[in-house]
Order: structure tokens, then sequence, then C-alpha cells
């Protein structure tokens, strides 16, 4: 039985574990995981978009600075061939002697082909200026001065031929721009000086996108960003904002080229490369910590699962032991049970015979010999007693099913009486109504449950005292009472009076009122039991009689 | 009017003897068999007003006996210390005239015995 009471605590601790979801635990450590991989994931993913962005942004600069070296070339190409009108000027003075015919034909065309605004031969003064000599074109009078930028400038032309640049500089309200190569081989110094009006940028577009194409950019006579010497720029563009400066050279001089893209100059797939990584290394982290997440819950859930079966499988086994030790437990019993009907029913020849013996003897002897009498009776009720614990462990280990008769309850009252003679001490009061209807049962069996109840009245009154038997009709029901003087039945004991193997009794195995109950029940009856305080017990027998109700007859 | 016959078969010579002794007391003619061949002899040659007889016992049973013996057969009251289920139901339908549970308080075995041969 401990196996029993065992398996029982081990199944309430089982159930508290199953009580709690599977899945509820360490359900935050797997959301950590999962964070922690999608964070790791989208970290790396951000990593290559930013380097792939960097990427781009290098290669963007370098088409970008291909780019200016592209506009440098075309600009000097613009400016060799401004440096080669300005040459072939010089030529012609050198070759016509300074043949004002000549010069003018060879600066108009120069003027013409929009080279230069205009052109004009100038001869050092010697009066730390120049003197125009000839001119074609507006802004170069004949005769006129030159201004102060255009004379240190003109100081810097050598015998090498090479062509200056003035700085920007403003005369009669406008920005111009000049240049100069020293024609040699004259005194005083002679040279061919050119000189342009710079127009607003907005006017004219047309040359700067010769010069700059797509881009947007700007030019400064100098080295530096300087507003003052802007030569031209696109329109809207922010001087100083370039992405790319690139010094490009002028004749002698270098000035500074700034360049912008207004659009992106590398292919917009590879643009967008940084944004597809990005994006590509989210989803991967989603995916990722998605598939992890899924997984670890199924193992988890798996982990719980086998844990739940596990337990289920262990209660199993220990109710299955239980099980089997309570089958061994009945088969003992079984056996016990078999090993005590044999002997009963070995028993039950011998008492018969002892039963007779006495029957005889009494017949032969008895009447007249009170001593005698008591030794006979002794007998007799002792027989009777040995013959009911038989009967009741018979009935107990192997049940019959009544055979129903009518059965005369004054004669079945008198026979138990006769069987069971009360005790010397004990008077019997018989209280049978006249005219009883035969009861339903059977008789053998009806025997034995009286004969119970009077031996227990018996055994109830050690001190002596007085039994009554009542026996009355109500309904198509015989009641029949036992009653006791005795000590009555204690509180506690009375819900177990009909247990098997329960006893308030000194002696007796505590089968006869389990043996009685379940006759009775089986014949449709009910045996009930009264205590009445310390004052004594009863215990009535209720049966169908043979005699249907009145009330059912109409 | 002699004194009505009874057959009383026991194995047991104790539970033969005593019964023939309280069924002589009251004036029967008692004859005793120990076994269910001898107590088939006798019915075949003798008339009894009633048969006393054990269920079980060596050879032949009660209840085999009973189904032997031809018609008309004399009341036949079968006792046992064993009777179950099966054995009462076989009882009835062989023809008993009632079975008694041993032990039989001597009282009970007499008016069963009167009542049979009244009958």
């Amino acid at each position: 039985m401990p196996d029993i009471l065992d398996s029982t605590s081990d199944r309430g601790g089982g159930a508290a574990l199953s009580d709690a979801p599977p899945s509820s635990r360490r359900r935050g450590p797997v959301r950590l995981l999962s964070a922690g991989l999608f964070l790791l994931l989208a970290a790396g993913g951000g990593g290559i978009a930013l380097s792939s962005r960097r990427v781009v942004k290098d290669q963007e600069k370098r088409l970008l600075e291909q780019r200016a070296t592209e506009v440098g070339a075309l600009f000097n190409l613009s400016g060799a061939r401004l440096q080669e009108a300005l040459h072939t000027g010089a030529t012609v003075v050198t070759l016509t002697h300074d043949d004002t015919a000549a010069f003018a034909t060879t600066a108009q065309a120069a003027v013409a082909s929009r080279l230069v605004g205009a052109m004009a031969v100038v001869q050092d003064d010697g009066a730390g200026g120049y003197r125009i000599l000839h001119s074609q074109g507006p802004g170069l009078a004949p005769g006129g001065p030159l201004p102060a930028p255009v004379v240190a400038a003109l100081a810097r032309a050598g015998s090498d031929g090479q062509f200056v640049s003035t700085p920007v500089f403003v005369a009669d309200g406008q920005r111009r721009l000049g240049y100069a190569v020293l024609i040699p081989g004259l005194t005083p110094r002679t040279l061919i000086y050119g000189q342009s009006a710079l127009v607003q940028s907005t006017t004219s577009p047309s040359r700067q996108n010769q010069l700059f194409s797509d881009l947007d950019g700007a030019i400064y006579a100098g080295r530096r960003v300087d507003p003052a010497q802007l030569v031209l720029s696109t329109p809207g563009f922010r001087l100083g904002k370039g992405q790319v400066r690139t010094p490009v050279q002028l004749g002698a001089d270098t000035w500074l080229l700034e360049l912008s893209a207004n659009h992106p100059l590398v292919s917009t797939l590879a643009a967008r490369q940084p944004w597809l990584y990005l994006i590509g290394g989210l989803l991967a982290a989603i995916l990722v910590a998605a598939l992890v997440e899924v997984l670890l819950r199924r193992r988890q859930f798996a982990l719980a699962l086998v844990e739940e079966r596990t337990g289920q499988l262990r209660r199993s086994l220990a109710d299955l032991d239980a099980a089997q030790q309570q089958l061994v437990h009945q088969e003992r019993l079984a056996a016990i049970g078999q090993l005590a009907s044999a002997v009963g029913h070995e028993l039950r020849n011998p008492l018969g015979v002892l039963g007779n013996v006495f029957y005889l003897l009494r017949g032969r002897l008895g009447g007249d010999d009170p001593w005698l009498e008591r030794q006979l009776s002794t007998g007799e009720r002792e027989v009777g007693a040995a013959t009911l614990i038989v009967s009741d462990l018979l009935e107990f280990s192997r049940p019959r099913q009544p055979v129903i008769e009518d059965v005369d309850v004054t004669a079945i009252v008198d026979e138990v009486l006769t069987v069971a003679p009360p005790p010397s001490g004990i008077e019997v009061a018989r209280r049978l109504a006249p005219d009883l209807p035969p009861m339903r049962a059977d008789r053998s069996q009806l025997r034995q449950v009286l004969l119970n109840l009077v031996c227990n009245a018996y055994d109830a009154m050690p001190e002596g005292g007085l039994m009554v038997v009542e026996a009355d009709e109500v309904d198509g029901s015989v009641h029949v009472t036992v009653a006791d003087t005795g000590g009555g039945i204690a509180d506690d004991a009375l819900p177990r009076l009909f247990e098997p193997f329960f006893t308030t009794k000194a002696k007796g195995i505590g089968l006869g009122l389990s043996v009685a109950r379940r006759i009775v029940e089986a014949h449709g009856g009910s045996l009930e039991a009264r205590s009445r305080g310390g004052t004594g017990a009863s215990f009535t027998v209720t049966l169908p009689s043979a005699i249907v109700p009145a009330a059912t007859v109409q | 009017m002699s004194a009505p016959a009874v057959l009383v078969v026991d194995d047991e010579l104790g539970m033969r003897e005593t019964v023939a002794d309280i069924l002589s007391g009251m004036g029967y003619a008692v004859t005793t068999a120990i076994d269910g061949d001898e107590a088939l002899t006798r019915l075949r040659k003798e008339t009894y007003s009633v048969v006393l007889m054990d269920i079980r016992m060596p050879g032949r049973d009660g209840i085999s006996i009973l189904r032997e013996l031809g018609p008309p057969p004399p009341p036949v009251v079968l006792m046992t210390a064993y009777a179950g289920d099966d054995e009462l139901r076989a009882a009835a339908e062989a023809g008993s005239y009632t079975v008694l549970h041993k032990p039989v308080p001597a009282g009970r075995l007499l008016d069963i015995v009167a009542r049979a041969i009244a009958a």
C-alpha cells in the first residue's frame, strides 16, 4: 500500500509540472538570442551598405576627377587657340614690319571667330605704361592707356613667347580679361594684346555648355576660389562648393577649375547598391532571427513534450506497479478465501453431526436435570456460534444468489432462538404480530441474517439484559427488528458497522453484519442499524412480504 | 398403518447415524445407505415414503441418482454442505423435493420429512 501512496503523491507532482504551459519557460532567453542575431546581421548589412556607399562615393569622385581632367583639357584647347591667334598677330606684325592693314585683317578674323573681344598692338611708352599702336574690336582705342593690372601682367611676358593673362579687371563698367604675347626682336617692347569682356554666366550658356557639358562648374583666373576672378560658371553653380578642384594651365598662368556633378555619374544600379545591401541585410537578419526563434521554440516544445511524456510514463509505471501489487494482494486474498471456503465446507458436516448429537442427548437425558440442561444449552449454543462463523465466512468468500420461497416468520424466529438459545441472564421477548404473511426469502440465508442479529444482541449484553424480537407487516413489507439493552453503538462506529472485518467486539472476525446486509440487499430489502445512545441498539430487516399490498390490488 | 419408510443416504458415518437415530426416535422406519450405488439398489427393490440424501458422495452423487430414478420417484430431500448456485439449479431441475443446507437443525429436518411424506 505505501507504493500506491507514493505513486499518488508522484502524480500530484507530475500534474503540477504539466500545469505550467511548456513554452512559457525560457521564453525570455529565446527572444534575446533571436534579437541578438537580428541585431548582429542587421548591423552587418548596415556596415556593408555603408562601406559600399563609400565605394560608390569614391567611384563618383574618381569619375568627376576624370571629367575634370577632360574639362581642363578642353579648356586648354580653347586657350591654345587663343594663344595661337595672338601668336599669329605677332607673326604678322614681325613679317609685315608693322603693316597696319595686315594686322587689322588678322585681328578682325580673330574677333570674328569670337576667340577674343578685341586685339591690339601695344608698345612700352618708357614711362611704366603701354601705348596702343593699332587696335581692332571694341574697348581698345589707339593711343589710349592700359589699366594697371594689365600693365603688371604685360611685364611678365618674356621673349620665350609665353602667353600671359591678366587678372579679371573692370574697365568702362565691364569685367574684362586680357592676354598678351611678346613680339620678339622689337624695341621698345611691343606686344600683341587681346581683351575680352566677361559676360554674365547666365547670358551665354552655349559656351559653358560646350566646356562643362553635363556638369556644373566654374573657372577662376588665379589659383584660388575668388568670385572677383570668376571667368565663367554654369548657371546656378554655387561658387566654392564644387566637389572637385583642379588647376588648369593657361600659357604661363595657372587657373582653377571647380566642378560638381548635378546627377550621379555612376550607374543607377551601382548607386543603389548600398540600399540593396542594407535591405538585403535586414531581410536576411529577419529571416535568420525568425528561423532561429522557430527552431529554438520547436526544440523547447519538444523538450517540454518529452518531459511531460516521461512524467506520464513514470506515472503509468507507478500505476502499473501499484496495480500489480494490488493484484498480488487480491490473489493472495483469493487464495486465503478459497482455503477458508474449503475449511468451512469441511466443518459443516461435523458441526451438523454435533448438533444432531446434542439433539439426541437432550431427547434422552434432558428435562428434569438443570445441570444437564445447562451443559446441553451451552453445547448447542457453541455449535450454533461455530456454524454461524462458518456460514458467514462461506457467504463472504463465495456469495450465493438467494433461492426465494415463502418463509414463515414465526417459524424461522423460533428456529433461530432454538439454535441460539439465550445465555443465562438474558431475557428474550417475542413480539410477533398475529397473522403475519410469509416473507419472500431464501430460508437458509434469512436464518443466517437473523442468527447474526440475535448473536450480536447476546454479545452486546455480557451483563445480561432484554432482547426483543419484533415482527410486523406494513404496506407489503415485513419488518423484523432485533433490539437489545446493551451499551449501544458508538457514533464513530455507526458508519462503519457494515464494513467487512470491522468489529467492536474483542472476539469475532467482523463479517456478520456485512454478510447480513449483503444478503438482505440481494433480496431487494434493507438492513438498518439504530443506536439508542448508551441504552441499546436495534437492527431492522425489511423484506417484501408474500402478500401484495392492498393498495396495489385496488 | 405402518411407520413411513425413510432412506437416509450419506457417506459420513456420524451424519448417517445421527440422522437415522433422530428419525427413528420419531417413529420412522429408517434404512441407511453409504453411497449412491447402494441407495440405487435399495430404491429399485424397496419402496420409501421419503429419501434423505447427501449431494456430494464418492462415486455417483445425489443429483445423478435423482436423475436415474424412474418416475414416479419418492420425494427426495437433498442435503449439502457446499451448495453453490449451479448445484442448487441442477438439484431443482433433477426434481428434488427441496435442498437443505447443512448443518440442518433436527427440528427443521423432522418438519421437512413430515411435509414431504404428506405431499
